[in-house]
């Protein structure tokens, strides 16, 4: 079974998400913040399938956090989505090439698009 | 030059000769006089000579008797020496040819008995000093006495005859001035007689000429100008002449400028009546001209004080301007500035010229952007100029007058609180769109979870519907709040084009596509029209897709039932896409809204269509459209027909 970490400081978004993996045969695990992440990732023995990750939020921005995995040459490979709904455009461009894997916009993505753009990478990755 | 007798020489010459005759009369009669006088003189003397030399003689005869006696000589030596002077002047008288014979009888006679007495008181003494005896003394006397009595006798005759030569010179002179003096009178009384009568012909022979030209004048002064000098006149070779031949040239120029007058008056009468008409026509004009005078005069006072008024407004602005102003002529000078300008630029001074203000700013070249705004004679716009802690804009503007560049305006504005403000805009567009965006996902999400996977939960119709009604609010909604951030983006600039080459032809295929699922339930017919070959666009692939989508959705959303086209061509440097469908159409009076903010595609343009449309659609396809260097717009429409849009990109290098 997909491990899923998702990084979400709203409440609602992040149980909707969640809910919205945990319905599609992912084991979901949640933070509400990046640090709180890294924590996870540090006490937890199994890594996540993937992490789902915002960009704005409180304590440690997606970026600092995104920067911290990749430097860590335990966690730089698994596999990055940034689900945001970020004002600017060059965002995504930005964390591509931070090395991200999937850049998309909440809003512009339905549930059934995320779902599926997701299944993708980590089918991509699985190959690899 | 002919040679004239002049009357003056004339005059002059009958003059001179009566002169001269007078002369002559006068000179000859003294001299007559003068000669007869002399020889009165001359006579007289003679006598006194004579009688002196009578007296002398006797006188010797004493002086040698008394010179014999004393033995001294010196007084008849010296009575001796006049008696022979006397003798001579007695000599010259004989000589004198005007001396009558018996005259020179008297003086022979005197001399001869002269002689005898001298000769014998000679004798005398050389006797008495050769024998100092003076015996024969006494006979001597009778002897001298003897010959005395004849000088005596002698001289008397002499003097006689010297009285008879008086009397005959009286005589003479009597004769001459009997003479002379009736010819002197007959002269005088001819030349007077002359003179006058010289005079008289002479004058008349002046007169009558004179009198004559003076007629003709008087002729000619009275209006007759067919009189002309007397032939006779002209012919005379006088000042006369030469006046009648210069009064008759002057006759007959005086006639020609008669004729001359007489046609210049006529003229001059027909110029003077064309004169009072020009006058009375310029009067007229003149009293138009002073109207017109005393309105331009009004026309100007009131100009002028508008003028005044004008400047005085215009002061009033630029002094009122929130914005620094400065006025400039051609080589930096400042003209005008207000006070607004020391306060942005934080100084105290008014500069006085370009190059001053220039020194205030740190990283901006002022004279230099005064320069360019001078030489392209354009209004140049700097916007974030950094100074101090403030941001500034600057606009530089020439000044010109009948297209000459005389100057230039600066503006200089302190953007610094617009710029704090645009920046908050933007952060405030970021934070709404995150947190307008984030609870819409969560809504949007949320019914799409129960709509999908929980719809068999959900039993009751009617909570069915009210949740599809929320997915679809939120989807709209969440499109507002989109089309909104797109345009404060693509409006502000933020919006990164990227541009590339791709097939279009394959982005329509695509776009279609999409559409034909989201319009599934609609009867629509889609057709893709394209040549067989097609350069590539160079634009954002990604934008150009979102206009595409734009005008296809709305072809499709106003096409119930019908036929979309789309068709691609190539047109110079682009290629242009058309989308056409036979929709409802869009009529004229709602053509010119389109493309503006908040105006919806179909006809419903003023009353805002509730269903789907933010209105925002095809504005925001207009701004991406240009700023890939393309051009958008409707190509035609007609209600209950269609329409067409397009769009053209630049093709690819």
């Amino acid at each position: 079974m997909n491990t899923l970490l998702i990084i979400e400081d709203d409440k609602f978004v992040g149980d909707m998400y969640a809910r919205l993996f945990s319905l599609n045969g992912y084991e979901v695990k949640r933070a509400k913040n990046a640090l709180e992440a890294l924590d996870i990732l540090d006490k937890d023995d199994v890594l996540p399938s993937a992490i789902i990750l915002d960009i704005h939020m409180p304590e440690m921005s997606g970026t600092e956090f995104l920067k911290n995995i990749k430097q860590n040459d335990n966690m730089k490979d698994i596999p990055i989505v940034v689900l945001t709904n970020s004002f600017y455009e060059e965002d995504e461009k930005k964390f591509l090439e931070l090395g991200a894997d999937l850049f998309l916009i909440k809003i512009k993505n339905s549930n059934q698009d995320i779902l599926e753009k997701v299944n993708k990478v980590l089918t991509e990755k699985s190959k690899i | 030059m002919i040679k004239m007798r002049s009357i003056r020489t004339k005059i002059i010459t009958a003059f001179l000769i009566v002169i001269c005759v007078t002369i002559v009369l006068i000179v000859s009669i003294i001299i007559i006089n003068v000669s007869l006088e002399n020889r009165y003189k001359q006579i007289n003397q003679n006598i006194i000579y004579e009688q002196q030399l009578k007296d002398n003689i006797w006188f010797l005869v004493e002086d040698i008797y008394n010179a014999l006696k004393s033995n001294d000589y010196i007084d008849y030596d010296k009575r001796l020496a006049e008696i022979r002077a006397e003798e001579s002047i007695l000599d010259v008288q004989f000589a004198d040819p005007s001396v009558n014979e018996e005259t020179k009888l008297d003086y022979r006679s005197v001399k001869n008995s002269l002689n005898a007495v001298i000769d014998l008181t000679e004798s005398t003494r050389k006797s008495f000093e050769s024998t100092g005896n003076i015996s024969g003394i006494s006979n001597i006397f009778t002897d001298a006495s003897t010959k005395f009595d004849f000088v005596k006798q002698n001289t008397t005759d002499l003097l006689f005859a010297e009285v008879k030569n008086i009397a005959n010179t009286t005589q003479d002179i009597q004769k001459i001035q009997n003479l002379l003096t009736p010819i002197a009178l007959i002269i005088l009384f001819l030349s007077s007689l002359g003179l006058t009568i010289f005079s008289i012909l002479f004058a008349r022979k002046i007169t009558k000429p004179l009198i004559s030209l003076s007629t003709i004048a008087k002729g000619i002064i009275d209006g007759n100008t067919d009189l002309s000098v007397a032939e006779n006149l002209l012919k005379r070779k006088d000042e006369i002449g030469s006046l009648s031949i210069s009064f008759d040239a002057m006759i007959k120029k005086l006639r020609e400028k008669i004729i001359g007058l007489e046609l210049s008056s006529k003229e001059l009468s027909q110029a003077n009546n064309e004169l009072g008409d020009s006058k009375r026509a310029i009067t007229n004009l003149l009293e138009d001209v002073e109207n017109e005078k005393s309105k331009v005069e009004e026309t100007v006072k009131i100009r002028t004080q508008e003028l005044s008024d004008e400047k005085s407004r215009l002061l009033a602005s630029i002094n009122s301007l929130s914005s620094g102003y400065v006025l400039a002529g051609m080589d930096g000078t400042i003209i005008l500035n207000n006070n607004a300008i020391r306060n942005i630029l934080e100084v105290d001074k008014n500069p006085k010229a370009i190059a001053d203000l220039s020194k205030y700013f740190d990283k901006f070249d002022l004279v230099n952007s005064c320069k360019e705004c001078l030489i392209s004679n354009k209004v140049i716009n700097i916007k974030d100029i950094e100074y101090k802690n403030k941001f500034l804009r600057l606009f530089c503007g020439p000044v010109s007058n009948n297209g000459q560049v005389i100057g230039h305006v600066l503006l200089i504005e302190d953007m610094t609180e617009a710029k704090i403000l645009e920046r908050s805009k933007d952060e405030f567009f970021a934070v709404a769109s995150h947190e307008l965006r984030t609870p819409l996902t969560a809504i949007r999400g949320n019914t799409e979870m129960i709509m999908g996977i929980y719809a068999d939960k959900v039993q009751d119709q009617d909570v069915r519907e009210m949740i599809s009604d929320i997915e679809t609010a939120s989807v709209r909604l969440i499109g507002i709040v989109n089309d909104f951030l797109e345009v404060s983006r693509l409006e502000q600039g933020n919006s990164v084009f990227e541009k590339t080459s791709f097939d279009v032809s394959e982005l329509i295929t695509k776009v279609t596509s999409s559409i034909k699922l989201l319009v599934a339930a609609q009867k629509i017919n889609f057709k893709l029209l394209r040549p067989e070959s097609l350069p590539n666009a160079f634009a954002d692939k990604a934008k150009t897709e979102q206009v595409l989508f734009n005008l296809m959705g709305n072809a499709a959303k106003f096409t119930k039932e019908g036929t979309i086209t789309i068709s691609t061509a190539l047109e110079g440097n682009f290629l242009k896409i058309r989308v056409s469908d036979t929709g409802s159409g869009i009529s004229e009076k709602s053509t010119s809204l389109l493309f503006r903010k908040f105006q919806p595609a179909g006809e419903q343009a003023l009353a805002r269509d509730v269903s789907k449309s933010t209105g925002l659609g095809l504005y925001i396809s207009k701004i991406i459209t240009e700023k890939m260097g393309g051009t958008i717009g409707l190509e035609k429409s007609q209600v209950g027909i269609g329409s067409t849009f397009f769009f053209t990109l630049p093709i690819a290098p």
